[in-house]
């Protein structure tokens, strides 16, 4: 079998990322091409590495310095399914891209676009703390970029929230930048391995320090509440395809940051996992709570991501095997859903011309194919059988049942966000298949190429509805890599 | 079943209607010395009777308006067989309380449907006031068959009876209860102040006021059975069913069978008494007035037989 | 061939699971298609269900589809049967009567798609042998319900939403139960729980039999959650209320059956407390049930609405249904289940005869209809017996169910449940009366003088339906029987039943003999009708209007009209008035109202304003800091 080393996951995007705008300069149209290229690359190397890191987890050596001292990448089943997931999401928003993107600015556009999958990839497969900082500055800045890019009337709407995302995102570096250095001061190391064998020796109060510091930082990436107020703006105002990568890439890298150093470096710090247990129902209730009472649709998507952002901080920090499998599963789909809903509203937005959702009367008639997708993601966020998100649900649920009375609690409340969440997603879908249009016309449904990523998530969708053995062939390895915590995974490395 | 019960229930069949009847002329005539009139003979009801039957014009508003007559005579004759009569048990033993007390119901609701199919308002206004009186009384009546059927450990009539011929009789036993089945027993004979159904002054005697001729002749033949049935509803439940004598003897059995009619007679005399004396309720007045202080006496009586019982 | 290799609840599942897709297929094109692929679908499970009577099954469904290898089942036993009959033959019935009832309707094609699938969950809800798939099946039951109620389009929509919210707050609270029992024993196979739980703790018991409950008492809209059922009944499609109230709302009840006596059992029931031999959990169950029929009642009583009348009645009747099931006595759950099949034969008929009357005069208010009984002789005789049925008069069927309910509670001598009961039947004779002489009796309006009976399709299932109400009032037995292999399944005594067609039920306590009460009504009748067909001469017919009005002419008042109808019971209602004014609704709709307007404040956390959220940003961490110095 082609091994791929995962180095090159990273290292081809970067180095793509350059040369896109040199070649446009030659060649007009090629930055999609050499974007969808690279993509493709990831998309392969990341299922090969997978398969891969099931028998054994990957490792991989920058410049052939041994860790501690050199920079490592450590693809576990977990890491590169997360890659997976990254460059396959990123494979089909690609699709997705066309008609959302202003013309005349595409050669940046993919660039970035190419940068923003490096950083996330980077993200999931870094071994090193350090470089984990530096990823999640790629991906931020990539991000950035990416969302102030917006064409027509909402441009004005996509700078503002721009601002705000930067200036509360360089408060996350820097947080996360300071939590590294006190972790450095503490230990000497950066090496998450080396990391995770030297802290039980560290000054105890440094630790706890950096923890917090970490923590807020990398709590900003994963729509933690209090600290999500970028999130709303940020998805609203950003233009279809990149709401997508929002969603289903930038979040979850963001998302695993956060549970890989909680977990792995400082081997499931029980404080910190009440800490995050906590402040994950906040945030599932507050996401669901407010995304109750919206009239935007897309804005509504938003807070539902950040509800279903808290069930996984929920569901993680319950910490036992069952717990962690849902969480993933729910992660997994999270993304591919919340993915298919972002690209549907989109398409709904695109050809309705606004974000009403009053709006979405009677599309099931105007729209049907698109109206169809929808309702297959906002079924499976829902979590109605044979959708992914009932597997998740349950297993969430059976996984906090083990945690005695207390998990039990944590039981009811999820299911109450659930039942909200139900709600407005019924609403909604509701008003698409039964209310009756003011406008009987029929719009144009999105182009084959739009259409396609859209099917597949739907098939995806499904599959993990009815399939979801094959997925935790995956996500049982993972989790207890997890639980089983970086160190002993290595092992002497 | 032997050709002597068959004998014995169709000989009931033509009793009670008859006996009812002379009730009923009966009471006319008291009701008339009460009120200081002379008042017809005592057997005016058989000759109205005879004279309703032989009419020559019948008038029918449609087939579901002569259903009315029929099930009212179908649903007494029926209920009849399951009482206990002073000693006669025709069928008492195949159906219990609760079968009686359902039994009771088609003629009522036979009534209400000839009743309603006349497409007379005042109709409709009678049939609703039968009902929502049918209602009141029967939650305070309810608790204290309840209280009987607990102190007596069983939902048989026929054994009631016969529990109440070794042990006392209930209305000794358990007197708070018989007063208010009394009180019940003037809602269900129809009379004041429990008479808003017929109310004459007011809906023009309500659920009848479009029949005549035959029709008007079977729901008085109903009127008389239904007499002689709640009035022995209450006897064998409270009064041990008039059984005094041995019936293990002919003579004891004829004996016991007067002292029944006897019984039977009683009750309806109280209540014509009441009757006479009384103006009518307005029917959420009777409504409110039973679901009052007899379903607080009720309640206290059935309190009484669970801690009796549980002794 | 062998054909009996096919007669297995898997076929049937797979059988309705594939009909309702090819019949949305196929019926997209050609509506004579829709109706005769539905039709076969229907019949041809239908068939496979009669034919699964006396059969054990139980065999694996799925390959393992939870983390950690959880199989499904699927099986039939004497219970499953029992109910699975009952939805089966609904569902046809219902499927036959829809044809001209939903023509040219909003969504037509959906409808019938639906209906098989919902047909399909619920069958399955019975047939399923594992916690999972029983949840599964029940969320597929839900939503396909659910489904079907909004197709009556938007006058449906707040009634259908608000049945959704219950529905699925009632199903994550039965999730939660079934998660517990899960984790603690490690199996979901119903057989292999019921195994293990002897020996379990008590509070244990409680919480997740409590929690499961809730799922269960949802469905049958059993008080306090039964402010879904008037409006979600009345204004869901004519086509799907005999559906939903003659079968859905039974599922409840399966539930509990089958979680209070096949998986816990009578004695771990008994275990967890007891009162006078009844388990505290079933006496809580049938308190619940008999305070349901009551209020119900009342509700019923004030009803103009014809389906919001019946709705109510369903709601009561469920109760009756669950009060037997509570107390848990051989004669009780006899009388349950009887009582579940009674209220199945007579409510559906009720409810396609509204729905053909609906279809016919327009309208829902039965103030404004009138006299149909003469024009529409086959729905008011069908109509009339199903509410005799209903009124438990020993003609018909209902009485036998109510008797045994009765017997039980007094037997018990539970002095708060049987008055309650016995006075809603009471009440249930007004209500019923209500919609009688509303309807059928009094004044038949001008516009309606042409009116007839509905089509064949329509007729048909209501009259199979009436004979059986009819033929059961004479032969008890013949449904005693599965009823009493049923509940030996579920370890209760068996109701004697000695003979196929046995007449007498009951004990020392207390005896009713339906061949000698059916006798003897026939033979008053005959005597009755003799006396009415030789006295006097023959009666002449009269006009409608042709009545007493104490001297006033008809003509000079004609716009007045005399039908008595609307506002029937005012007197009363003016009684109970003060009384209903707290209706549950309210306090859910203020809670409803209460929590979006609290969400509406939480939404105010995101001002938009980034310097909030810098502060919010600071603040958490220096929280953290100062968690961080305090407690670790």
């Amino acid at each position: 079998m082609v091994n791929i080393d995962p180095t090159l996951m990273i290292g081809i995007p970067l180095f793509m990322g350059f040369l896109i705008p040199s070649v446009a300069i030659v060649w007009k149209n090629s930055p999609r091409y050499l974007a969808g290229f690279t993509i493709l690359f990831n998309l392969i190397a990341s299922t090969l590495l997978l398969i891969r890191s099931l028998n054994a987890p990957v490792i991989s050596v920058l410049g052939g310095w041994q860790p501690p001292y050199g920079i490592v990448f450590v693809a576990g089943p977990l890491g590169s399914m997360l890659a997976l997931l990254i460059s396959s999401m990123t494979m089909l928003t690609w699709f997705y891209l066309p008609p959302h993107i202003k013309e005349g600015n595409e050669t940046k556009f993919y660039m970035l676009f190419i940068l923003l999958m490096a950083g996330a990839t980077g993200m999931v497969l870094t071994g090193d703390l350090f470089n984990l900082f530096v990823f999640t500055e790629i991906t931020s800045i990539a991000s950035f970029s990416l969302l102030a890019y917006s064409r027509g009337k909402d441009e004005k709407e996509a700078v503002e929230a721009t601002i705000k995302y930067m200036i509360i995102g360089s408060l996350s570096s820097a947080f996360f930048l300071i939590g590294i250095a006190l972790l450095y001061g503490a230990t000497g190391t950066l090496n998450m391995a080396d990391l995770a064998s030297k802290i039980p020796s560290a000054n105890h109060n440094l630790v706890m320090m950096a923890l917090a510091m970490i923590i807020t930082g990398l709590g900003i990436e994963a729509e933690m509440f209090p600290l999500n107020g970028w999130t709303p703006d940020a998805y609203t105002g950003a233009t279809h395809p990149v709401s997508v990568m929002f969603a289903s890439v930038v979040v979850k890298a963001g998302f695993f940051a956060l549970i890989r150093v909680v977990f792995l470096i400082f081997g499931a710090a029980t404080e910190a996992l009440q800490i995050l247990m906590i402040f994950g129902l906040l945030t599932l209730f507050v996401g669901e709570s407010s995304a109750l009472r919206q009239t935007d649709l897309k804005r509504m998507l938003a807070y539902s991501s950040i509800g279903q952002m808290g069930l996984l901080l929920v569901a993680f920090s319950l910490n036992n095997q069952t717990a962690l499998v849902g969480g993933l599963y729910a992660m997994l789909n999270h993304a591919i859903a919340k993915g298919l809903l972002f690209m549907a509203a989109g398409s709904f937005i695109f050809a309705l011309g606004t974000r009403d959702i009053s709006a979405l009367n009677g599309m099931g008639k105007r729209m049907p194919v698109t109206s169809a997708l929808f309702t297959i993601g906002a079924f499976s966020i829902m979590g109605l059988p044979f959708f992914g998100g009932f597997i998740s649900k349950i297993v969430i649920i059976a996984g906090s049942m083990q945690a005695g009375t207390e998990g039990m609690l944590v039981a009811i409340l999820i299911l109450s966000a659930s039942l909200i969440e139900l709600v407005y997603f019924l609403r909604v879908v509701h008003r698409i298949w039964m209310r009756e249009p003011e406008d009987d016309s029929r719009l144009k449904e999105a182009p084959f190429t739009q259409m396609f990523p859209m099917i597949v998530l739907a098939a995806f969708v499904f599959l993990m509805g009815i399939y979801p053995q094959a997925f935790f062939k995956v996500l049982i390895p993972a989790a207890q890599e997890l639980l089983r915590g970086l160190g002993t995974m290595i092992g002497g490395a | 079943m032997s050709i002597t019960d068959i004998v014995a229930i169709i000989g009931m069949a033509v009793f009670v209607p008859l006996l009812g009847l002379l009730f009923m002329g009966i009471a006319r005539k008291i009701t008339a010395r009460i009120q200081n009139r002379i008042g017809p003979p005592f057997y005016q009801q058989y000759i109205d009777v005879m004279k309703l039957f032989s009419k020559r014009s019948n008038i029918s508003h449609s087939w579901v308006f002569d259903i009315g007559p029929i099930f009212a005579v179908v649903g007494m004759l029926t209920t009849m067989l399951f009482i206990p009569m002073g000693g006669f048990q025709l069928l008492s033993f195949d159906g219990d309380l609760i079968v009686i007390m359902y039994l009771m119901v088609i003629s009522g609701l036979g009534i209400a449907l000839g009743a309603g199919a006349s497409g007379n308002p005042n109709s409709g206004i009678g049939v609703m006031r039968a009902l929502v009186l049918m209602m009141s009384y029967e939650l305070p009546f309810v608790l204290i068959l309840l209280s009987v059927m607990l102190y007596y450990n069983t939902t048989s009539l026929a054994e009631i009876v016969s529990k109440q011929a070794d042990m006392a009789w209930a209305v000794l036993a358990l007197p708070l209860s018989a007063i208010v089945a009394d009180i019940c027993l003037q809602g269900q004979f129809g009379e004041k102040p429990f008479d808003q159904p017929i109310a004459p002054a007011e809906v023009a005697t309500g659920p009848m006021v479009e029949y005549g001729g035959k029709y008007l002749g079977m729901l008085m033949l109903w009127h008389a059975i239904a007499i002689i049935v709640e009035g022995s509803l209450f006897v064998n439940l409270f009064l041990g069913g008039g059984i005094v004598f041995d019936p293990s003897t002919y003579v004891g059995m004829a004996l016991n069978f007067l002292v029944w009619i006897g019984l039977v007679f009683l009750m309806f005399f109280i209540a014509l008494l009441i009757n006479a004396v009384m103006p009518r309720y307005r029917i959420d007045q009777a409504f409110a007035f039973y679901w009052k202080w007899p379903t607080i006496l009720a309640i206290i009586a059935l309190i009484y037989v669970m801690v009796v019982s549980s002794w | 061939m062998d054909y009996t290799a096919f007669i297995r609840p898997e076929y049937v599942l797979m059988l309705l699971f594939a009909g309702a897709l090819i019949t949305y297929f196929a019926g997209k094109y050609s509506s004579m298609a829709r109706y005769s692929l539905s039709l076969l679908f229907s019949g041809l499970a239908l068939l496979m269900v009669a034919l699964l009577y006396g059969k054990n099954t139980l065999s694996v469904w799925t390959p393992s589809i939870t983390p950690n290898g959880i199989s499904m089942y699927v099986g039939t036993n004497p219970l499953t049967w029992f109910f699975a009959i009952i939805l089966a033959s609904l569902s046809f019935l219902t499927i036959m009567y829809s044809i001209p009832i939903m023509k040219g309707k909003r969504m037509e094609n959906w409808f019938y798609t639906l209906t098989l699938l919902l047909m399909g969950s619920m069958l399955g809800v019975v047939f399923s042998s594992d916690l999972l798939s029983f949840f599964i099946f029940w969320e597929m039951m839900t939503l396909s319900s659910y489904l079907l109620v909004t197709l009556a389009g938007k006058r449906s929509d707040k009634a259908a939403l608000n049945y959704m919210i219950l529905s699925t707050m009632g199903a994550y609270s039965m999730l939660t139960g079934i998660t517990m029992l899960y984790v603690h024993f490690g199996t979901t196979e119903f057989s292999l729980l019921s195994a293990q739980i002897p020996g379990t703790p008590v509070n244990f018991l409680w919480l997740s039999l409590g929690l499961v409950a809730v799922g269960f008492l949802v469905k049958s809209a059993a008080l306090p959650f039964y402010v879904w059922a008037a409006p979600a009944y009345s204004e869901a499609p004519d086509g799907f209320t005999p559906l939903f109230s003659g079968a859905l709302s039974k599922l409840g009840a399966y539930g509990l059956f089958l979680f209070m006596y096949v998986i816990v059992g009578m004695s771990a029931l008994i275990g967890m407390g007891s009162f006078r031999g009844v388990s505290s959990f079933g006496y809580a169950i049938a308190l619940l049930g008999s305070i349901t029929a009551f209020i119900a009642t009342l509700y019923a009583i004030r009803e103009d609405d014809i389906k919001r009348l019946l709705a109510y009645s369903s709601v009561s009747q469920v109760g009756y249904i669950l009060m037997g099931l509570g107390i848990g006595t051989s004669l009780s759950v006899a009388g349950s289940l009887y009582h579940a099949l009674n209220h199945a034969l007579f409510k559906t008929v009720l409810f396609m005869g509204a729905g053909a009357i609906i279809q016919l005069t327009g309208t829902r208010k039965m103030s404004e209809m009138g006299g149909l009984a003469t024009r529409m002789p086959i729905t008011f005789l069908t109509m009339l017996i199903s509410i005799f049925s209903l009124a438990a008069i020993p003609m018909t069927s209902g009485f036998g169910s109510k008797w045994l309910i009765y017997e039980a509670a007094i037997n018990k001598g539970f002095v708060f449940i049987a008055p309650l009961a016995f006075v809603a039947s009471v009440g249930s004779f007004l209500y019923s009366f209500r919609l009688l002489q509303a309807v059928f009796l009094g004044q038949l309006p001008d516009g309606l003088k042409d009116a007839k009976d509905p089509s064949l399709l329509v007729t048909i299932p209501m009259i199979a339906l009436t004979s059986i109400t009819v033929l059961f009032a004479i032969v008890p037995g013949v449904p005693l029987g599965a009823i009493a292999s049923a509940e030996s399944y579920m370890g209760i005594q068996p109701i004697q039943v000695d003979s196929l067609f046995y007449f007498r039920i009951g004990n020392s306590f207390g005896a009713y003999n339906a061949l000698v009460v059916m006798t003897i009504l026939l033979f008053a009748m005959l005597v009755a009708m003799i006396m009415f067909a030789f006295a006097g001469s023959k009666s002449k017919k009269v006009d409608q209007h042709d009545t007493y009005l104490s001297g006033e002419i008809y003509e000079h008042h004609s716009d007045l009209g005399l039908h008595y109808a609307a506002n029937f019971y005012r007197p009363i209602e003016r009684m109970f008035e003060p009384y209903l004014r707290l209706r549950l609704e309210r306090t859910y709709d203020a809670f409803g109202r209460g929590y979006e307007l609290l969400s509406e404040g939480i939404r105010r956390v995101y001002s938009g304003d980034v310097q909030t959220y810098v502060y919010y940003v600071i603040g958490f961490l220096g929280m953290l800091i100062i968690l961080a110095g305090w407690w670790w």
